[in-house]
């Protein structure tokens, strides 16, 4: 069975929304009876690529994110920041990737902050005179910032794939993740200068105090959960475990988690976790497939005949991974073109940490672009507007993106400064 | 299986590692072989996975049992996982360094094991490579079983390695491999041990100030066949796989031992990792003999005298 | 990198619920363990007695379990992640159609992958887990039982597409 059977039976199968870890599945399961493979490799190799240790830190992340969301940490952060640049011009878009920036350092995923956020932000933002199309373009926009900041659960995926350090990845994620929210903030300045009727806040000492001293402790949690890596108490896996542990407890704290909200935030874990790492472990198959006939070198060759330039193939990869990502949901796209594109980065020189940061933001914006585009679509519903303007207001904040973005393409020390100084 | 039988009389052989392409046992382990035997006309031909790209450990030698990789080549702690006795080869000072473990192989007791793993399992074992001395890396000098005391020594999860552990004296904490070097950064774990080429690849090295040389362990790695697929090939065939194999072992040993010391000039050069030298290993290894006589039993114990007894 | 549909409660009755019911139990208790034995191994290092040697491994076979123990209750609630653009752009009786041949495709891979699971649980071979010396064949029972479970509700989704199926916009 050619390759090119194999990629057309794919995507055919995407296109009838079958899921993609049984559009992936099904073609393989098809390659492997009629190449005479052993009955029993498929389901082995798709519990082997599950069975990785680094991989559990995505549970434990996912679980943390969601007892964050519970636990009403986002709407703490969001009357802080507000309290502390209210009166800015344009405070309400700050204090939008602000709120981002806060809680990227418990939430691993995009969607979660886009859903968590976008019923608190949005709203909010429409009261104090900012049109619904901006408010909406900035939430999304701003929602990259959680994936991308550690923790991150693509950040974890890759290190598991790369066999690379979750904890030096996480370091290299940093610097471009405040980059991200930095070029947001100049787009909102840029924007806000001509706008006249945004109302803004009174700056008040007693608000701001209040507003402190209830954001405190949820602030530690980064302080533990990166604090714990880089002092050596723990592992990034145990550090997850332990940031899910405290976050729990802050929300038991709040009053805001009860005993019986545990079922449901356990469920919906377990259920955000069965998503993904069932893709996972189809590609693990697949990728088994590709190695056996050769993908990966065929593609190196292809590739390295095609230009010597690292900078050229970078862009390549950028434009591949974007398109991609843009028709694809994230984790599939990463744990498919890893495999096949670390080992020709390598060859061209590029530093696998490097590579990684790269990958994860081009995937991210794909989130951001139709026709797949999967925080539009959270979005949509959360804001009750349609999908496609949902794109028309986040459209405008590509520019910064993809501005950051090749920053990373042509400075890799952006991403390599940060491990290399602490030692990771 | 993955050895496809052209009409014509042509075979396939798949043979993987987890190693990546430029370690010795790629460079001059799977793709020696291959070349070697491709440059033949023989009508077989190797197609080299090097990296795991077929899987981990693990998933390669149940591929290999399946029938869905034909050759492969693994440590004996994890065959030990389908065939228990065959950990024994991974035992800390079972054997006193790669002449004798090359020696216990060519030996009527080595081809009993394979006989016997061969039953067990449904692969064949065609030969034995040398991995390098594991030795240990802390930051300060390990000479003798008391300077183990209060050290947390990474080992791998499996119960041959952490009976190692027990037998030399050392306090044992099983962290992911990937994991090791921010472990050893961070100070979760104090020290680890593994071949010299392994410490110098995943920079261990800069974050460890000492590398003792107790070579604990004379690590070895096997090349297992499919039984299936190796019934596929002609007698010629057979033979001459059988002496690519056997004939690579001396060579990867050269290529490994000449890393080794590249990589041990280059510390004592540099002067930024400490290599002790004077390393007490009597101690150790009479120390860990007493322990497994004392803890092995049945097959173990009876391969275990058997190791041991060929020491010269 | 998604969260599930959480509004979407499209509850059926019967054994179908229970069988949601157990599933989502079974995941929950698979999601604490890995929790506590990430946690466990935490503390434990800092234990004079040091930490348990199987917790790795058994926290990453509870993590392949999950996954299969959940599959399931992902198919009944159309929350694995798919590409739902043709929600968009067809309607009425195609949409029906082509929901209908996804599930089909499902079932399909499903039985498939659990008559492969069966094999492996009814092997032979003696063979261990290295940490805990879980035989193997027990490992693969999880993913048996939830590939069934899932060829079920894939089956059943052909004949009674989940309420409410192409409704709303759906999130990709
Ligand atoms: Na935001
Ligand atoms: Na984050």
């Amino acid at each position: 069975m050619s390759m090119l059977l194999l990629a057309t039976g794919i995507a055919v199968l995407l296109a009838l929304r079958v899921p993609v870890a049984f559009a992936l599945l099904g073609p393989c399961l098809t390659y492997v009876t009629f190449n005479g493979q052993s009955v029993g490799l498929s389901t082995r190799e798709l519990t082997g690529a599950i069975d990785s240790f680094p991989l559990l830190a995505v549970p434990l992340f996912i679980l943390l994110g969601v007892i964050a969301n519970h636990a009403g940490i986002a709407d703490r952060m969001f009357d802080f920041a507000l309290a502390l640049i209210g009166r800015v011009k344009g405070s309400l878009g700050y204090v939008n990737i602000g709120v981002s920036l806060g809680f990227s350092w418990m939430s691993g995923s995009a969607l979660a902050d886009a859903a968590g956020l976008g019923k608190v932000e949005v709203p909010a933002m429409v009261r104090k005179g900012y049109s619904k199309r901006f408010s909406v373009g900035i939430t999304a926009a701003s929602s990259l910032i959680g994936p991308v900041m550690p923790p991150s659960i693509p950040a974890v995926i890759y290190s598991s794939i790369a066999a690379v350090s979750t904890g030096a990845l996480f370091a290299a994620s940093v610097l471009p993740a405040f980059l991200l929210a930095a070029g947001l903030a100049i787009a909102v300045f840029v924007w806000a200068r001509r706008q006249h009727d945004l109302q803004s806040q009174p700056f008040d000492w007693a608000t701001l105090r209040r507003a402190t001293v209830r954001v405190l402790a949820p602030l530690l949690c980064p302080v533990i959960i990166l604090g714990g890596i880089l002092a050596g108490f723990f592992t990034p896996t145990e550090a997850a475990a332990v940031g899910a542990t405290y976050v729990l407890a802050l929300g038991v704290c709040y009053r805001a988690v009860r005993l019986r909200d545990l079922g449901g935030i356990l469920r919906d874990s377990a259920a955000t976790t069965a998503s993904i790492t069932l893709i996972i472990g189809a590609s693990g198959l697949l990728a088994w497939i590709l190695a056996r006939e050769q993908v990966p070198a065929a593609v190196a060759d292809w590739m390295l005949g095609f230009t010597d330039s690292q900078v050229v193939f970078l862009l390549m990869v950028n434009v591949l991974l974007i398109v991609l990502g843009a028709v694809l949901e994230g984790t599939s796209v990463l744990v498919i073109t890893v495999p096949i594109l670390l080992p020709i980065a390598v060859e061209f020189g590029v530093d696998p940490l490097h590579f990684g940061v790269l990958t994860i933001v081009n995937l991210m914006i794909g989130l951001l672009t139709p026709p797949i585009g999967a925080v539009l679509y959270v979005l949509s519903p959360v804001t009750k507007m349609p999908v496609h303007e949902v794109f028309r207001g986040t459209a405008p904040f590509l520019v910064p993106l993809v501005a950051v973005l090749l920053l990373l393409t042509f400075v890799p020390s952006v991403a390599t400064f940060l491990p290399q100084v602490l030692g990771l | 299986g993955g050895g496809d039988g052209g009409e014509d009389g042509t075979v396939t052989l798949s043979f993987a590692n987890s190693y990546a392409t430029q370690h010795p046992h790629t460079r001059c382990g799977i793709q020696a072989v291959a070349d070697r035997i491709n440059g033949q006309d023989s009508g077989l031909t190797i197609e080299t996975f090097p990296n795991s790209q077929l899987g981990d450990d693990t998933e390669r030698f149940n591929s290999v049992k399946a029938g869905d990789v034909d050759m492969d080549v693994q440590g004996s702690s994890a065959l030990a996982a389908s065939y228990p006795p065959i950990g024994v080869l991974d035992m800390a000072y079972a054997f006193d360094g790669p002449d004798q473990l090359f020696e216990f192989l060519d030996s009527d007791d080595g081809q009993q094991l394979k006989d016997d793993f061969a039953e067990a399992t449904g692969s064949r074992i065609l030969d034995g490579w040398f991995f390098g001395m594991r030795h240990f890396s802390a930051n300060r000098p390990i000479r003798e079983p008391a300077d183990l005391e209060g050290l947390r020594m990474r080992y791998a999860d499996s119960p041959i390695y952490l009976e190692n552990a027990k037998a030399v004296g050392a306090k044992a904490t099983t962290v992911a491999f990937e994991e090791i070097y921010v472990g050893l950064q961070q100070g979760i774990i104090d020290g680890q041990e593994n071949p010299i080429p392994t410490i110098a690849e995943k920079s261990f090295d800069e974050v460890q100030s000492h590398v003792s040389l107790s070579g604990h362990q004379t690590g070895s790695q096997l090349i297992v066949v499919n039984e299936e697929s190796w019934q596929r090939l002609s007698a010629e065939q057979q033979e001459a796989v059988e002496t690519a194999v056997h004939e690579t072992r001396a060579k990867n040993r050269t290529c490994i031992e000449n890393q080794e010391q590249e990589i041990l000039d280059q510390w004592k050069s540099e002067g930024t990792v400490t290599v002790v030298e004077d390393v007490d290993r009597d101690a150790f290894a009479e120390r860990a003999q007493r322990y497994f006589e004392r803890t092995l039993s049945g097959e173990q114990a009876k391969l275990y005298a058997q190791v041991r007894g060929s020491a010269g | 990198m998604r969260e599930p549909d959480e509004t979407a409660t499209r509850s059926r009755r019967g054994p179908l619920r229970w069988l949601s019911t157990a599933e989502v139990v079974v995941g929950g208790l698979l999601l604490s363990t890995i929790l506590i034995l990430m946690l466990g191994q935490a503390v434990g290092r800092y234990l004079p007695t040091g930490g348990w040697v199987g917790s790795g491994e058994l926290a990453r076979f509870s993590l392949v379990w999950l996954t299969f123990a959940m599959a399931g209750y992902l198919m009944e609630r159309d929350a694995h992640v798919a590409l739902k653009l043709v929600d968009t752009v067809a309607t009425g009786l195609t949409r029906r159609l082509v929901f209908v041949f996804a599930s089909i495709m499902v079932a399909i891979v499903c039985v498939n992958l659990a008559y492969e699971a069966f094999v492996l649980v009814t092997d032979e071979s003696s063979q261990v887990s290295p940490a805990l010396g879980i035989p193997m064949r027990w490992f693969y029972v999880i993913p048996l039982v939830g590939l069934v479970f899932t060829a079920v509700r894939s089956a059943v989704a052909v004949f009674l597409p989940p309420p409410g199926i192409g409704e709303e916009e759906s999130s990709a």
